[in-house]
Order: structure tokens, then C-alpha cells, then sequence
């Protein structure tokens, strides 16, 4: 969907910077006569066209500025008013001896000359509704340029901006260095496999150049600055710029996650003996209670022989409560872990 | 016709119980118990020639050589050459692992759980 432009029929303020009365007069009546609700500030010098715009009472929605001033002309003059960097577009009045000069103009940062000697309402306002629109979006475009460089910097994930061939660091946000305890300076003369071991620099390389993003299979080795080693997962894209072919690339420590998943295992690893002994220990004695049963209940005994199977039906209930207090303990022990 | 049972535990008590039941059930049954996988082992290369039905009832769990040790140590030898010889494993263990790892001994003829009913003895000892 086509974004709604600004309707400009409203709080529009121009200010005029021309030396000459006849010029100013036909170019107001032209805006007047264009444009319903418009503020139009007029200086006759350069001067006093700075102080204004330094400290303006409205805000300047354009500037229409001849090229041939009293104090300053031509390119000088251009480069002078761009140089304040007042994020308002300009507009240059010439006559038709300025030609190449107003082309020029252009390249430099000039949104747009008018001939004078050609000037009518209409060229007028379609060349102001251009530079208008065209300056809202540059400016959202330096908005979201912005935006986009506090998502690098301020995120939490230590993430960096490589060459995409040499894989050398062309920028770390503040996350990578607070991590890995290098500045920015000692970050961008390294290469990014220089934070590998060496026996994992080439697989990093290859995967990295050749854009293979799938590549955590196995946990990577960082070295922070201290020689601490922390095992990382490493995440990246390509991302091209009009003249620059870059990786984003983050990292995520898994350390400690590793660490986590080892403790599970050895907990695992105790609660499996815990079955095993469970079914081997505890289950010894039952089962020979329960053979002890099967004796009596099979054969004729007399008293004494009665009373040696229920000494041993003592002797075994003794030994699996030992045994089921063991396992509690052992289980208790694993809980406080 | 003649047989024997070996019992291989180091429970004392449940020797003298299976001795009982066995007793009871067919007292021409020759009993041999060892207390030991290395007295199993004895027993079972003393036997010789054989000329009669030899079962065997093994338990798992054992210091020194475990169950487990005894079957390794009987396949190398040629004692199981003679079809007369049939072993069962018995263990208080109803740990699956451990009956999983049963069939991987071609030696076992099967694997019960302690207590050994009358039922079970009797179709050990082929009464039934």
C-alpha cells in the first residue's frame, strides 16, 4: 500500500533568502496564491538567514535561497547553508547563466533549482510538494538507519558485523564487548575466527563463507579476552549494503546450559542406580520372605523348625528396612543437589 | 530318571527353601548348591560323561563372579556340549534390563523371578 503523504495545504513555512525585491514579490504572490495556509520569512542576506534558522520561531518546512547573494554566491554559498546540517530541504532560484552550476548544485545535497525566468504557480508548487515528500522520506529512511543501529548496539546478544570475505570485524555492539572483555578498537583489527581454538578456525570459516547457516549441530569454543572458554551456539545472516557485503553474526554462551543438561545426566545416572537397586536390594529380601511362605505353606514343620523360618522372616524384614532407608537417604541427597 | 540340581545363589536361606520344595516335589532329585559362581563352576566341570538330566538354577546378583560372569565363563568352555545340561536364570530383580539381557545368552533356557513357586520348580525340574 502506497504510504498517504503529508497534507502540505496546512502549516506549511517557507523561508526566502533573495536579495532581490521584484524576485521575492513574484515568488510570494506564486506561494500565496498555491498554497492556502503558508508562512513565508523573508531575508535579504545570508546572515541573518542563519540566525534565523538557528533559532527559528516557526519551524522551517523548506528554504528557497538564490544562488547569487550579496556576501556569498554559487557553490560556496550551497556548501555553507549544507553545512549547518539543518535537515530542511533547500531549493535553488538561478537564471539560465547558472545552469551547470544548479546541476551541480544537485550532486551536492540541493534538493532542486527553479529558472527563475520560467518560474510559474504551478512549477512552484510541484517543486515544493517534491522536495517536501522527498525529505520525509529520507528522513524516515535516517530514522529507521537509526533504529536499526540501536538494535545492534543495544542488544543483549553480543553480536558483530564481519566482512563477509576476509571475516574480518567491522563492528561489535556493546554486549559483545562487555562479554568478551575486548573494545571495540581490539575488536575491528581481529578477524572474527581469531575468537575459535584453532582446530575449530576452519570449519568457522567455511561455514561462515560459504553461508551455510545451519551449523550448531556441535557447540563452538569462544575464548573471551581473559582466556576464560565458554561454548557458544553462533547464529548469522548475510546482509548486503549498497556498496558492502557483510554477516550479522551473534553469539549465545550455552555454558551453562550444557552445564545444566550434565547435572541432569548425572542425577539421571543416580536415579537409575536407585531402580536397579531397588529392584536388585530391596526386592532380595522380599522375595525370600515370600519363598519363606511358599515353605511353610507347602510343608509339615514341626515347632522348632516353625520358629527358625520366622527368625528368618525377621532377619529379612530387617534387612529391607535398612535397605528402604538407604534409598531415602539416597534420594534425599540427589533433591538437595 | 536320574536329575540334578545345581543351585547357584549366596543366599543360604534360599538354597534351603528351594532344597525343601524340591524335596518335596520329587525327593529323587540329586541337589548340589554352591554358594559361589566359582563353585558353580567347579561343580559343572566335575561332572563329566553325563547320564542323566542336569538343570541348573543361577541368580544374578553374586559378589566376586555375578551371573553374568558364569554364563560368560561356561560358553567359552565346551561343558554345555552335553544336551542334558539346562540353565535358568533366577533373580530377585525385576529390572527389565536384566531380562532383556537374558536373551542375549543362547546358554539360558529362560529367566524367573524370585520366589520360585511350586508351580515354576516343578516345570523346571520336568515333573509336569
Amino acid at each position: 500500500m502506497p504510504q498517504r503523504l503529508p497534507d502540505y495545504s496546512e502549516k506549511l513555512s517557507v523561508l526566502i533568502i533573495e536579495d532581490n525585491q521584484g524576485d521575492f514579490v513574484l515568488i510570494e504572490d506564486y506561494l500565496l496564491e498555491k498554497f492556502k495556509s503558508i508562512e513565508i520569512i523573508h531575508f535579504t542576506n545570508f546572515a541573518n538567514s542563519i540566525d534565523y534558522l538557528q533559532n527559528p520561531k516557526t519551524k522551517v518546512s523548506l528554504i528557497l535561497m538564490d544562488l547569487h547573494l550579496p556576501c556569498l554566491k554559487g557553490i560556496e554559498l550551497i556548501n555553507t547553508i549544507l553545512a549547518y546540517n539543518f535537515h530542511i530541504p533547500v531549493v535553488i532560484l538561478t537564471g539560465y547563466s547558472d545552469i551547470d552550476l544548479a546541476k551541480k548544485s544537485l550532486q551536492i545535497g540541493v534538493y532542486d533549482y527553479l529558472i527563475k525566468d520560467e518560474i510559474n504557480p504551478v512549477i512552484l508548487h510541484k517543486t515544493i510538494i517534491y522536495a517536501l515528500n522527498r525529505s520525509s522520506f529520507i528522513n524516515q529512511i535516517e530514522a529507521e538507519k537509526s533504529n536499526y543501529e540501536n538494535l545492534f548496539n543495544f542488544s543483549p546478544q553480543p553480536t558483530w558485523l564481519l566482512d563477509s570475505k576476509s571475516l574480518k570485524i567491522r563492528n561489535a555492539n556493546d554486549a559483545a564487548q562487555k562479554k568478551y572483555g575486548y573494545s571495540l578498537t581490539q575488536f575491528l583489527e581481529m578477524s572474527f575466527t581469531q575468537l575459535f581454538p584453532i582446530e575449530e578456525e576452519e570449519l568457522i570459516k567455511h561455514k561462515l563463507i560459504s553461508q551455510e547457516y545451519e551449523l550448531n549441530s556441535d557447540h563452538f569454543t569462544h575464548f573471551l579476552s581473559n582466556g576464560e572458554e565458554i561454548k557458544v551456539d553462533i547464529y548469522f545472516r548475510e546482509i548486503n549494503g549498497r556498496s558492502t557485503h557483510g554477516l550479522i553474526v551473534q553469539s549465545n554462551d550455552v555454558s551453562k546450559t550444557l552445564q545444566h543438561i550434565s547435572t541432569i545426566e548425572v542425577q539421571n545416572e543416580k536415579l537409575r542406580k536407585i531402580a536397579w537397586t531397588q529392584s536388585h536390594m530391596v526386592r532380595a529380601p522380599l522375595a525370600r520372605i515370600l519363598g519363606i511362605i511358599n515353605v511353610i505353606e507347602m510343608e509339615k514343620m514341626d515347632a522348632d523348625e516353625l520358629l527358625f523360618y520366622l527368625k528368618q522372616l525377621r532377619v529379612s524384614g530387617n534387612e529391607m528396612d535398612e535397605i528402604i532407608r538407604k534409598i531415602v537417604n539416597e534420594t534425599n541427597h540427589i533433591e538437595k543437589q | 530318571m536320574k536329575r540334578e540340581l545345581v543351585i547357584i545363589d549366596d543366599d543360604p536361606i534360599y538354597r534351603l527353601i528351594i532344597s525343601k520344595m524340591v524335596n518335596t516335589i520329587d525327593a529323587s532329585v540329586i541337589i548340589d548348591e554352591c554358594e559361589n559362581c566359582e563353585m558353580g563352576l567347579a561343580k559343572m566341570e566335575s561332572l563329566g560323561q553325563l547320564d542323566h538330566d542336569v538343570i541348573v538354577l543361577l541368580d544374578i546378583n553374586m559378589p566376586k563372579l555375578d551371573g553374568w560372569g558364569f554364563l560368560d565363563e561356561i560358553e567359552k568352555s565346551n561343558i554345555l556340549i552335553q544336551p542334558q545340561i539346562t540353565i535358568y536364570m533366577v533373580s530377585s530383580s525385576t529390572d527389565e534390563s536384566d531380562l532383556l539381557k537374558s536373551k542375549k545368552y543362547k546358554s539360558l533356557r529362560g529367566f524367573f523371578c524370585k520366589p520360585l513357586s511350586k508351580e515354576v520348580l516343578k516345570t523346571i525340574i520336568g515333573i509336569d
